[in-house]
């Protein structure tokens, strides 16, 4: 069995040097699977039959000369709030109807596979993107490889687990209130939420019409970078999707920060129960920033309690809207996570609604002001390492809600990148986040990359991972 | 001497010709609002000295060889929700910070400058354009020419009243629910509600901000061709504005309608209660339509109902957000017909906003659907004349929409143009309404000229307006 | 009709919003909550609403521009 690469980019490399094939790449991550996927919960579906004769055929184009870009050949798993064709999706959910979707491909799944990607199976979400796991319901509950009584955060909780365990080296995830970026962070990758209507999501079960992204997770901002060259592009079959250039998004990678300017927010991002390495690690890695070329200023978010309130008010709408008929009839059927936050759109009036678009539009105006003097602004994703599940069920998602800073993003519509920066005492993964303008990813992604160009935090394998494999 | 000319048309051609000036022209309309105003209630705010200080500018304008246009000297009146320089907004409310706007123009007032237009002055509205009239509050009770005991229609109720009484010859509307074309209606004149985002709305207090609509009425389509021409186009101050070309409105209406492919809604058109003179209106207004040309096809439209039950919700929702605070601490200062629209936002969930957005969208993919079929669709404005005050329960918006059939169109954003087809028993205007596909106002507006070239119920003047319908620059004017 | 329920519903719903309806009003507005809420309902009924998305778009680059 060959050593899995670390990232897309060495496997890609790998691939071309000879020194691996696609079929033992994916006979590699296979066996991960048959090893972690019981203890992680990372699958909901296993694609291995179609995913070796992908594998297969990637070996023999390439073979042939027939080069598809840096995803040939590399297994990449999807979450299974989108359709694929391989199989039935769930959405973790037993509302779903296995028609919706069935033998079909969504938009971005039909562009991973021309891009020659290799996909492995379906993965563990929350159900609808929105409901925390539940024990009572007959889907596995996803878990930390870096902890296995932690969470490994949501709601792409399988797409993040899978890849810091190697089961796949890329991964789609959607993004709402934090669904890329929270399991990348406590999972120890990195991911990308990109700008609102940068990649189509048809084909994907909504959980707010307003919020929803779906985007990348992977090793490193390079793979993602590779990743949004595939997924990004108007699809008319999304109404949200929006016809503007797609540039390259990899070659942006200069590994230079030169000139750039970089807004530094921690007025609302470090509250009273911060765990004390965050502040550490977000410091050395604004540090870092600075060594590479950035000029650091300190900024503040407008409307940043008002925008998550915003946030939070719009989906909880959008998301009953979709759901509302299902469970008037099946409320029983849903797990009892989704239904205590979708519930909440019942008691949003539409004056509500409305005025949080308002708020909305108001936010990105002035963040538009304050973009005109800086190119990005970092902060760190969450203070806080993964949640145990005893403490979730102990306080719920309140206790997490204060310390992780997604959501903002969402509201406004702005891409945002995190990228691993360091551990707590504790051993688990700190994230630093990058958003930027819209239509920038580009911008960010050159951060993501410099950053970890010259530090490893991307490249640390869980020590359950590194033991187990080493054997 | 010359009649006062009852189109803009006729007076562009008279003021062409010689026949008259603008300011003699607009001297007349303030003589008639001089005359009439106080029983209409068609004016809050009248501007005859800057009124007239345009006039002679347009006349001088028109001397020296520059020519802006058929609207240019042309007395044209402002719905008093959107700002004009010459001075405040009062939204006819006392809610209305009257720095709002404070010596600025509307988008839209600024095109009418350009295009040469003379404002006469804010005409009545109903309170934020949703307010029946409230006679505890310190505004006129706004009255239709063709009967004072009966309601001009609303919420554009001064623009109706002034056109169809003649102290101007044109006007400002906004349309949510059918502002526009319901006095249009009431008062037996023409009126038409563009497409959402043909026609900039920034500089307008806003109703139901993905319902609203500001467009023209004027005697006829050929004037309101000729307003939408100065109207439409994007401007960036208004988000929902859309960048769409602007056609020739004017060099459009053939006056031809061979080959056109006429849908008749009937299914939806005439509820029990309707007057019993509109079915035979209706249907002779099909009859010339046929003998213009047109091939006449019955259809239904798709989610009649659920796009009704759609549209309450989402004005009130949309409403309710921009007056939340107002309504909060100064809930008594609003009209009571205001109050019952805005608390309605409090009663529709964020989900259900939602989903009338979704049902508004079915209802768009199935009228695309049907439009490929037909090129317009054709139905009565309204099932009756005016509503008559303190008969008919103004307040009751169920009733109201039972009997009208504006709101459809604002929920799908489509264009509707309304041209007067006849008369009650008891002598009051009937409407015909023509609707069409996004941006194709050229189409409704071909309809309705080629109508009203071959019939006159647009010409029709209101009894009461018929004495003082003295020569231009006569004695008695 | 209205039901007591209704009332209840709607009293809660305007408190909620801060809305100092006077009786009449309330009685007024209970009513009319009661004549909308089967039109609620039939916009949840239409099938092809099942997956459709709503027809207010969000855009990530909203234009501001003053008018006047």
């Amino acid at each position: 069995m060959i050593e899995i690469p670390p990232t897309v980019q060495d496997a890609a490399a790998a691939l071309r040097a000879g020194a691996l094939t696609s079929v033992d790449l994916t006979r590699a991550v296979l066996a991960r699977a048959d090893e972690f996927d019981a203890r992680l919960g990372t699958y909901l579906a296993r694609f291995d039959g179609e995913a070796l004769a992908t594998a297969e055929r990637s070996d023999a184009e390439l073979r042939g000369g027939l080069d598809r870009g840096p995803l040939h050949g590399i297994p990449v798993g999807v979450k299974d709030i989108l359709a694929a064709s391989e199989g039935p999706t769930t959405a973790q959910s037993l509302i779903l109807d296995p028609d919706w979707g069935a033998a079909k491909d969504a938009p971005i799944v039909k562009r991973l596979r021309a891009a020659g990607a290799v996909i492995t199976g379906k993965v563990t979400t929350m159900e609808f993107a929105i409901g925390m796991p539940d024990r009572t319901k007959p889907f596995p509950m996803p878990r930390n490889p870096w902890n296995l009584e932690t969470w490994p955060g949501g709601s792409s909780s399988g797409t993040g687990n899978g890849i810091a365990a190697g089961m796949f080296l890329a991964g789609i995830g959607t993004d709402t209130g934090g669904s890329i970026r929270i399991p990348a962070a406590f999972c120890g990758v990195s991911g990308l939420m990109p700008t609102f209507g940068r990649v189509p999501k048809s084909g994907c079960t909504p959980l707010g019409y307003s919020l929803d992204h779906v985007g990348p997770l992977a090793h490193s901002a390079w793979d993602c970078a590779a990743m949004l060259q595939v997924l990004a592009g108007y699809d008319p079959s999304d109404p949200d999707c929006i016809d503007v250039p797609v540039p390259d998004y990899v070659s942006a990678l200069t590994g230079s920060l030169a000139g750039l300017r970089i807004g530094v927010e921690r007025a609302h991002h470090f509250p009273q129960d911060s765990d004390p390495a965050a502040r550490e690690r977000f410091d050395a890695a604004v540090a870092v920033l600075e060594e590479l070329g950035a000029m650091v200023v300190d900024v503040q978010l407008p409307y940043f309690a008002e925008t998550n309130t915003a946030m939070m008010l719009t989906m909880a709408a959008e998301a009953l809207a979709y759901h509302r008929q299902d469970m008037r009839s099946r409320w029983n059927d849903y797990a009892a996570g989704t239904r205590q936050w979708v519930a909440m759109g019942a008691l949003v009036s539409g004056a509500d609604y409305v005025q949080a678009q308002r708020v909305r539009r108001a936010a990105q105006g002035d963040l538009q002001r304050l973009f005109h003097g800086v190119d990005a602004i970092v902060m760190p994703t969450a203070v806080c390492g993964a949640l145990t599940y005893a403490e979730l069920e102990d306080a719920g998602m309140s206790k997490l809600m204060g310390r992780m800073f997604t959501s903002y993003w969402d509201a406004v519509g702005n891409p945002a990148l995190v990228v691993p920066m360091g551990f707590t005492a504790d051993e688990l993964p700190l994230s630093l986040q990058i958003a930027g303008r819209p239509f920038d990813e580009a911008t960010i992604l050159r951060v993501g990359d410099a950053f970890q160009r010259t530090t490893d935090w991307h490249l640390r394998t869980p020590p359950l991972v590194r033991q187990t494999v080493a054997v | 001497m010359p009649e006062i000319p009852l189109t803009v048309q006729d007076a562009a051609a008279a003021l062409r010709a010689g026949e008259l000036t603008s300011v003699d022209l607009t001297q007349a309309m303030l003589d008639r609002a001089d005359e009439l105003d106080s029983q209409l209630g068609t004016y809050l705010a009248r501007f005859d000295r800057q009124a007239l200080a345009n006039a002679e500018r347009a006349d001088a304008e028109l001397r020296d060889g520059l020519d802006r246009g058929p609207f240019h000297g042309i007395p044209v009146g402002v719905k008093d929700i959107l700002a004009a320089s010459e001075g405040p907004t009062t939204a006819q409310s006392l809610i209305l910070d009257p720095d709002w706007g404070a010596g600025k123009d509307a988008p839209i007032v600024k095109r009418l400058r350009r295009a040469g237009a003379v404002i006469t002055g804010k005409t009545s509205t109903m309170e934020f354009a949703c307010g029946v009239p409230d006679p505890t509050k310190p505004f006129p009770i706004p009255r239709n020419p063709w009967d004072l005991d009966t309601w001009p229609g609303g919420s554009s109720s001064g623009t109706g009243s002034g056109i169809a009484a003649g102290l101007f010859l044109a006007g400002i509307g906004t349309d949510t629910g059918g502002s526009i074309r319901i006095p249009a209606a009431f008062c037996g004149v023409s009126g038409l509600m563009p497409t959402f985002g043909r026609v900039p709305k920034s500089g307008c207090t806003p109703l139901g901000y993905s319902l609203d609509h500001v467009g023209p009425l004027a005697r006829s389509a050929w004037d309101c061709a000729g307003m939408l021409q100065v109207l439409a186009g994007y401007d960036p101050s208004d988000p929902d504005c859309i960048d769409v070309p602007v056609p020739d409105y004017l060099s459009g209406l053939s006056g031809s309608l061979a080959g056109l492919r006429v849908g008749v809604e009937r299914a939806h058109h005439f509820p029990e209660e309707r007057d019993p003179l509109v079915e035979g209106c209706f249907d002779a207004a099909l009859e010339v339509l046929k003998q213009l040309g047109a091939r006449l096809v019955d259809v239904v439209l798709p989610l009649y109902d659920e796009v009704q039950a759609a549209l309450m919700p989402t004005c009130a929702a949309e409403s309710l957000a921009y007056h939340m605070s107002d309504a909060q601490a100064r809930w008594g200062d609003y009209f009571e017909g205001t109050r019952a629209m805005l608390a309605r936002g409090a009663l529709v969930s964020g989900a259900d906003y939602v989903q009338a957005q979704r049902l508004r969208r079915v209802a768009q993919r199935q009228l695309v659907g049907l439009l490929d079929t037909v090129d317009v669709v054709v139905m009565p404005t309204s099932a009756v004349g005016a509503f008559r005050y303190g008969q008919d329960d103004l307040l009751d918006i169920e009733r109201l929409f039972k009997l009208v059939f504006t709101s459809y169109w604002d929920a799908v954003g489509n264009p509707a143009l309304v041209v007067p087809m006849g008369f009650t028993g008891e002598g009051l205007p009937l409407s015909l309404q023509i609707a069409g596909r996004a941006f194709d106002e050229a189409a409704l507006l071909n309809v309705g000229h080629a109508y009203q070239q071959a019939t006159e119920w647009h010409l029709q003047t209101p009894p009461l307006t018929r004495s003082t319908r003295a020569p231009v620059g006569s004695a008695a004017s | 009709m209205s039901t007591p329920e209704d009332k209840t519903i709607v009293q809660l719903m305007l408190a909620r919003a801060g809305l100092p309806v006077s009786e009449l009003e309330l009685d007024k507005l209970t009513s009319a909550y009661s004549q909308q809420q089967p039109g609620i309902e039939s916009l949840y009924k239409v099938a092809a609403t099942r997956y459709e998305a709503p027809c207010l778009q969000f855009t990530p680059t909203p234009t501001f521009a003053d008018w006047g």
